[in-house]
């Protein structure tokens, strides 16, 4: 179980305060500067918990460079940052948002609540206590190193990404926590499918390889997603074989990762039902990792189609509760509805990146307008203008 | 009455919110007794007013900003306010009130000399407990 929080904070009193607050329950690292601060983090990757940063190291927002910072390192892209603020100004909370910041704390800290916050992040992206100590079985691959896997995989995934979208990495890490959570509740509701929190964490893991066939795809066929007609409709779905192929005949001392991968890769298409791509399988033969990461995917979907209602997560298990027994199976709909609160968090946090990138987008339009007022601005195409056309173009 | 209790009790009677100072250091009085004490050396009054007479922004805000984060976390409200006041208004014209600002940095100066009279007295049940403990 990870058991060390880090803050970055100049000021020693409130990381004094930081300390009394979490001494009983962690080992807590503190660090004064930002070079100490990433110093702390390469040496306790495999055992942070989260990392509490200042926005404001010495005199000026340079905590948001160190963020990014962090999630360069090796091993450290999953490691949850808190930002933390005495002046919580919108334009800070979006831009930390945007590059992935996992929550904000508002100074003066308050003991308690300050205590909920955090635990629920940990919870959030490692699990509860029992979930993080869920030991591999014998022979079988241990969660660090498929930790650590899955980021040298999932870093070399994006970098063939970015002239896509810059989108992407939040998609894939949202997916994560949505699967996580979905993944969780279906072990707790069901043991006696044989899911372990040991699995649940692998099948997180290995959602965000499901689109990597895509890869092997040509841009406009990408593009054309599953609506367009064939014989490109066909070749669009080659990317579930393709992604598939990619996992097999890997070291068996990698197993029961690969395989989950590849079962994710080759059935995130498919419905419960039997309808959806490839065309065998159906209900309970259609792996079970597969089932999670599909039914993750439509959150994540339904999600960014109520985006501007109140409350998503009930506009999105209505939405889904319709679809129960034909797209996804009753005990997948149990399932969402037991993660109701790990999912709104996810939606909180999408809402504000939702907004992060329309206060970009509009600031974008000004200056496109200031530096040549007698042109119409350029349609875009650059960092906000696009969807993604590996997330864009799912079947519904 | 214990020592504590009596160093505490003098800055209660000096407006400090010191309950939820200390509660925010989850019940370490001894740590609080620590930080407070170094307010004087927090003030930093000189280097803002330097900054605000060279109209340095960047130094103005940050160690005004600084003092606003101690204040309001040891629970010194006076300061806190006034530091906050400071900031609000930097923020909204810079240093084109200057005489508002000089008023700001005068009440903090005067709430810092206040407590500086406490720190004093604390000092002073500290060293009677000593005492009593030598005699002991």
């Amino acid at each position: 179980m990870r058991k060390s929080l880090l803050i970055i904070d100049d000021s020693e009193l409130d990381r004094a305060i930081f300390n009394e607050i979490f001494k009983k329950n962690y080992r807590v690292l503190r660090a004064a500067t930002a070079y100490e601060g990433l110093d702390q983090v390469r040496k306790n990757v495999s055992d942070l918990a989260v990392v509490v940063l200042d926005i404001c190291l010495q005199r000026g927002p340079s905590g948001f460079s160190v963020l990014e910072r962090i999630h360069k390192l090796e091993g450290c892209s999953r490691i949850p940052v808190i930002l933390l603020t005495a002046e919580p100004e919108p334009q800070w909370v979006y831009r930390g948002v945007e590059i992935g910041a996992a929550d904000f704390l508002v100074k003066p800290l308050a003991p308690i609540a300050t205590q909920e916050r955090i635990r629920s992040i940990i919870e959030q992206h490692w699990g509860t206590e029992e979930e993080q100590d869920a030991d591999a079985p014998e022979g079988k691959i241990s969660l660090a190193q498929a930790e650590l896997l899955t980021q040298r995989w999932q870093r070399k995934f994006l970098s063939f990404c970015q002239n896509h979208d810059i989108t992407f990495s939040s998609y894939v890490q949202r997916l994560r926590v949505i699967t996580s959570a979905l993944a969780n509740a279906y072990c707790e509701l069901y043991p006696e499918s044989g899911l372990t929190p040991y699995d649940a964490k692998l099948i997180s893991m290995a959602s965000g390889f499901a689109e990597v066939g895509q890869l092997a795809l040509p841009d406009d066929i990408i593009w054309g997603g599953a609506e367009q007609p064939e014989p490109e409709r066909s070749l669009f779905y080659q990317h579930t074989k393709l992604g598939s192929e990619f996992f097999k005949e890997g070291p068996p001392e990698w197993e029961p990762l690969l395989s989950y991968c590849a079962e994710v890769a080759m059935f995130h298409h498919k419905n419960y039902d039997g309808s959806g791509f490839p065309t065998a399988l159906s209900r309970d033969e259609i792996p079970l990792s597969a089932q999670l990461v599909h039914t993750a995917m439509m959150c994540s979907d339904l999600a960014d189609r109520y985006e501007n209602e109140h409350n998503i997560s009930k506009m999105v298990y209505r939405a889904l509760s319709l679809r129960a027994g034909s797209i996804l199976s009753p005990k997948m709909l149990k399932a969402v509805e037991a993660s109701q609160k790990p999912l709104e968090n996810v939606f909180r946090t999408m809402r504000h990146q939702q907004r992060a990138e329309d206060v970009e987008e509009k600031l974008r339009v000004k200056e496109a307008l200031s530096v040549r007022p007698t042109e119409p601005p350029a349609k875009s195409g650059g960092k906000l203008g696009l969807k993604n056309p590996l997330i864009n173009r799912r079947p519904k | 009455m214990d020592e504590m209790q009596s160093c505490l009790n003098v800055l209660r009677n000096n407006d400090v919110d010191v309950d939820n100072a200390v509660d925010r250091l989850m019940g370490n009085d001894d740590l609080y007794l620590e930080f407070i004490k170094r307010l004087p050396e927090e003030l930093h009054l000189a280097t803002i007013r330097e900054a605000l007479a060279q109209q340095d922004a960047e130094s103005f805000h940050f160690h005004l900003h600084n003092l606003k984060g101690f204040a309001v976390n040891l629970g010194i409200t006076e300061i806190a306010d006034a530091a906050q006041a400071g900031l609000t208004e930097f923020r909204a014209s810079q240093f084109r009130n200057i005489t508002k600002l000089e008023g700001l940095l005068e009440e903090i100066e005067a709430s810092g000399e206040k407590f500086a009279s406490a720190l004093v007295e604390i000092e002073e049940i500290e060293h009677a407990g000593d005492d009593v403990e030598k005699l002991e």
